[in-house]
């Protein structure tokens, strides 16, 4: 039997932890990809697929991803070209690289993956090979590991059912490999950080899962090496700052 | 009847192992979240407490309690998400925090009750903390809180006796008007 302090201290636990019983459903969804339940054998849960759209939309852990023009009827059936008008085509942002201040002109770029990136055209270059765009420096260095960011679109899974699955996956390759959760900088997503270990030239493997608000993913994966961490590594991060969905 | 759901789950019924997940999801979350004190976490270490359990399933013995193992599973996932081991969590070391330099910290916001001792929960050593949670967010008794966190039970008692006297003075505190 539980006095009244006791009480209270069931009754703040209880609030306190009130807003994340939303997620069952969601975490359900993750549970049954991991394993691969048969979907035949299954206990109806209605309105989960509902809730699950609806939380991502609105709730409090949702990634706040920019949507341009996506309730706007003058703009609502517009293609990625004509809203890419909507947005100045170059500009000169500033960015620090290894602690030094750096002014770029950078040129708006549409992805296969319906979304805009400012990207610097005297350094890297952007092209699609099977549904993924790749950025890509335009100086290669030989005998380094190779350097990209790709963008690529998966439909039907969550930001949360494939940043697991690739945890799984890094983790058979690399020494480390971190889930660092929902970041809000330089995009909202869930971050996914792997390394093949601390030496210069050692492989970093980083990713961002973004919701991209109709019940899909945007991955994003940046690869470089250890030492070029403060080079390539914040100048992708940087671009991933002016990175913006186009919904329609 | 919870014995026959997990006989199914053993024999492979899905459908049995989304009722347990019903069953079970809610205050699983609930009690992750209060450990981990962050929704991401929280949220990894129930998911991957349930795939442990329906992955070794077939090594639990029927004649055990199913909910102290469950927890225990849990609250080790809590801490792995954490990134610290068991020991570093609940390390029987209770260099306390001032909960009284806690207590007068200029605070500008006008909370509820419930969430300033929420709060307070949270500020208490992790080995008195998560005693706390299991006993008053799951309702676990002294000897199921010691099997889930591998501890004597005399030492669940202490921890619980220490987290429930911090708590007890905040919440005379609260209801005497003065913020926490």
């Amino acid at each position: 039997m539980m006095d009244r302090e006791e009480k209270k201290i069931n009754e703040a636990l209880l609030k306190g932890t009130d807003e994340i019983t939303e997620l069952k459903n969601i975490v359900w969804n993750n549970i049954e990809s991991q394993l691969d339940l048969k979907k035949g054998n299954r206990i109806d849960m209605k309105g989960k697929k509902n809730n699950l759209r609806r939380f991502f939309k609105y709730g409090s852990i949702a990634a706040a991803i920019a949507i341009v023009a996506i309730a706007n009827t003058q703009y609502g059936s517009a293609a990625v070209n004509k809203i890419k008008e909507m947005f100045t085509p170059s500009k000169t942002v500033e960015e620090k690289i290894e602690g030094i201040g750096e002014k770029k002109n950078v040129s708006l770029q549409e992805g296969s993956s319906k979304y805009i990136i400012y990207i610097d055209e005297k350094l890297y270059s952007m092209k699609t090979v099977e549904g993924k765009d790749i950025i890509t420096p335009k100086v290669k260095a030989e005998n380094l590991p190779q350097v990209f960011m790709e963008i690529q679109q998966v439909e039907g899974k969550t930001p949360e059912a494939l940043a697991a699955e690739k945890v799984k996956a890094l983790k058979e390759n690399y020494k480390r490999v971190e889930n660092m959760g929902k970041v809000k900088e330089p995009i909202s997503g869930i971050l996914i950080y792997a390394n093949s270990g601390s030496k210069w030239n050692d492989i970093v493997e980083k990713y961002y899962f973004v919701d991209n608000t109709k019940g899909g993913t945007i991955i994003i994966k940046q690869q470089y090496f250890v030492e070029a961490s403060e080079g390539h590594g914040s100048r992708f991060d940087n671009m991933l700052k002016e990175f913006k969905i186009v919904n329609q | 009847m919870e014995r026959v759901l997990l006989e199914k789950i053993k024999k492979g019924d899905s459908e049995a192992f989304e009722e347990l997940y019903s069953n079970y999801a809610e205050y699983a979350l609930r009690v992750a979240l209060a450990v981990t004190r962050d929704k991401m976490s929280a949220t990894d270490a129930v998911q991957e407490t349930f795939i442990k359990v329906y992955k070794n399933i077939n090594r639990f013995s029927l004649d055990r309690p199913f909910r102290p193992w469950f927890y225990r599973i849990l609250i080790n996932e809590c801490n792995r998400v954490m990134g610290k081991t068991l020991n570093a969590v609940l390390v029987d070391d209770f260099t306390e925090k001032s909960i009284q330099s806690f207590m007068s910290e200029e605070d500008d916001y006008s909370f509820e009750e419930y969430e300033n001792l929420y709060d307070a929960i949270q500020k208490l050593e992790d080995a008195n903390r998560v005693s706390i949670i299991l006993k008053y967010l799951r309702g676990f008794k002294e000897t199921e809180i010691a099997e889930i966190l591998g501890v004597n039970v005399n030492t669940v008692k202490s921890r619980l006796f220490k987290g429930r006297q911090k708590l007890k003075n905040i919440i005379e505190k609260l209801e005497g008007g003065n913020r926490v």
